[in-house]
């Protein structure tokens, strides 16, 4: 009941109560969620932070769900409620995204993950190449940020996309042209910078 | 038409960006188990914030569903419109006075009431009483709520008041019924003729009839809050000290909103908490740093015009700040981008423009300042800001945008 309690403080809606549903739910696509909200530049520190929000949401909105919006089409392997939890992902993670630029411009830090000397250098560099291309994409608008890290990293197909985000597919693959232009731009000033500096 | 290969089969450095190690089974675990239990951050929000609300005396949050009927920094006491004739409910009330929530009702703040409109869904009335009538509510605008210390009044449709005073609260319903709930998940319906008090552990409506008992005066707690380990003990410890009126109630109270906010990572509770100081210490030390706060949290949640009017109080209250410039240069671009204002917008670059803003805010402003005028149809004041702006930032992180705004 108190979990009930601290969600309708801002969310007056019951929470679906068929604890087992969202048990299923939880475990059939939390570590997917998580990727997810790594690799579209949530820091891991607060990555955990993200899945509980996202599911919250998705405990709220669960009785509500319609499969049928969702629905894959010919040649997608993305079940309906994956590409749900999609789209709730990607509205949260914009706007934990939104808020942690807000607190870079006031000058307050960002959360870093303690670096655990163990931690083997694969993963060391999978993260610093991650930083990188975030920090290549952070100048690109929401959409094509979304359409291009979820083509590029996420390994969506374009049909796949067009759902969650809810554009025709002609848009998808418009946003993502104009996305990787946008990338090999900024990658190319990049490298020269590099150069410039070594 | 099929898919384009991925670029992250060409370029190596998507392939490694792409690999994320899984996710620790425990942490996993553990995540589960605040969402089964009861989200931590969420489920931490009411108590905490109780305890800060003791320090405010009472938080209500109006959730009325319309664009802000109230007015606007209603900072104060008692701002209202109209004074009406005494209720004789509460204590020491001479008047109280009406404010209008549109086709909603209206809501009664006595005249011992601090209240302070923060947003368009939210009031924060620091003490006192007030009263709300509900005539018509449009479900589709969601519930009519009064967060109060320990307590959380959900209207049903009717009329009510809720009296709160050192953290206890008491809630009253003249006519229809209201869901009460309280920490731990303990929640009752109240009808008309009953009330309950925050300070019945069992929570059980008695008669409105009944006295009502003397609330003791907190007592404070003297800080050293920093020290404690575990967030929630800081919490109560921030919460407790800052009850005064000086230096240190001023710092433990902005503290629980850093805490709110960067531990708790709950932005309406650190909105609320940022709210909470600037209304009760408007002109304290702390109340630039409140304000970008506030500022910080409303755009966060896409409350755009809230974000631009706190923008301006903040340029208003504190120009000589030397966050100035960059306030200015989000509220130019909320003004822009968010509210669809281009003259605006193009006033407000000017003013950077003309300011001690650093490089970057300035090539920022110049920037937005061509895109406003484009925005306008001002071709000829646009290109002459692009290439003042190349001029000026050859290597600027807008150059080859502006370069190819250029060429068009």
């Amino acid at each position: 009941m108190s979990a009930a309690l601290a969600l309708t403080l801002h969310e007056p809606r019951e929470v679906a109560t068929d604890s087992s549903s969202q048990r299923r739910l939880f475990d059939a696509h939390s570590d997917f969620v998580r990727r997810l909200a790594v690799r579209l530049g949530v820091a891991p520190a607060e990555a955990d932070d993200l899945v509980q929000e996202v599911f919250l949401v998705a405990f709220l909105k669960l009785q509500s769900f319609d499969p049928a919006r969702y629905a894959a089409g010919a040649g997608s392997r993305l079940p309906a409620e994956r590409a749900w939890l999609y789209a709730i992902a990607l509205r949260v993670a914009a706007s934990a995204r939104r808020r942690a630029r807000l607190r870079r411009l006031w000058g307050f830090g960002e959360v870093e993950d303690p670096v655990d000397p163990a931690t083997p250098a694969s993963v060391l560099e999978a993260a610093e190449a991650r930083r990188r291309v975030l920090r290549l994409v952070e100048g690109m608008s929401e959409k094509k940020r979304t359409v291009f890290l979820l083509f590029e990293l996420e390994g969506l197909s374009g049909h796949e996309i067009a759902r969650i985000v809810g554009a025709p597919l002609k848009t998808v693959w418009t946003r993502l042209f104009h996305a990787r232009r946008e990338f090999a731009k900024q990658l190319a000033r990049d490298e020269a910078r590099e150069r410039g500096t070594t | 038409m099929s898919d384009p290969t991925p670029l992250r089969e060409k370029n190596a450095l998507l392939e490694r960006a792409a690999q994320v190690e899984p996710w620790r089974e425990a942490d996993r675990q553990e995540t589960w188990r605040r969402l089964a239990a009861g989200p931590e951050p969420r489920r931490g929000r009411l108590a905490w914030l109780t305890a800060a609300s003791a320090v405010a005396a009472i938080i209500v949050a109006v959730d009325l569903g319309s664009p802000n009927p109230l007015p606007q920094g209603g900072r104060g006491q008692g701002e209202g419109a109209n004074p009406l004739p005494q209720r004789g409910r509460g204590q020491g009330e001479g008047a109280v006075h009406l404010v209008d929530l549109g086709s909603l009702g209206t809501l009664e703040a006595g005249t011992a009431a601090v209240y302070h409109m923060a947003g368009p869904r939210t009031l924060l009335l620091s003490s006192g009483r007030v009263c709300a009538t509900i005539r018509h509510r449009d479900p589709s605008m969601g519930p009519f709520v009064v967060l109060a210390p320990s307590l959380r009044v959900v209207d049903l449709g009717t009329r009510f008041c809720v009296e709160t005073a050192a953290g206890r609260t008491a809630v009253e319903v003249t006519e229809g019924k209201v869901r009460v709930e309280a920490e731990g998940g303990r929640s009752v319906s109240v009808a008309a003729g009953q009330r309950v008090d925050s300070a019945d552990a069992r929570l059980v409506p008695a008669s409105a009839a009944a006295p009502v008992p003397a609330v003791a005066p907190q007592e404070a707690t003297p800080p050293s809050c920093d020290r404690l380990g575990a967030l929630e003990a800081r919490e109560r410890c921030f919460a407790a000290a800052s009850t005064g009126d000086d230096l240190a109630a001023q710092n433990a109270l902005y503290s629980l909103a850093l805490l709110a906010r960067d531990q708790r990572r709950d932005g309406a509770a650190a909105l609320t908490l940022f709210q909470t100081y600037l209304h009760r210490f408007p002109a304290g030390p702390l109340a630039p740093e409140a304000s970008l706060g506030i500022l910080t949290e409303l755009e966060a949640e896409s409350r755009y015009a809230a974000a631009a009017a706190e923008a301006q109080r903040y340029l208003t209250a504190h120009p000589g700040e030397n966050k100035a410039p960059e306030v200015r240069l989000i509220l130019a671009n909320l003004e822009r981008e968010r509210l669809g204002r281009p003259e605006a917008a193009r006033d407000a670059y000017a003013q950077v423009l003309q300011g001690q803003a650093d490089r970057e805010v300035q090539g920022e402003a110049l920037f937005g300042l061509a895109l406003s005028e484009l925005q306008l149809g001002q071709r000829a004041d646009a290109e002459g800001a692009l290439r003042r702006y190349l001029a000026e930032h050859p290597a600027g992180a807008r150059a080859a945008d502006a370069q190819r705004l250029l060429r068009r």
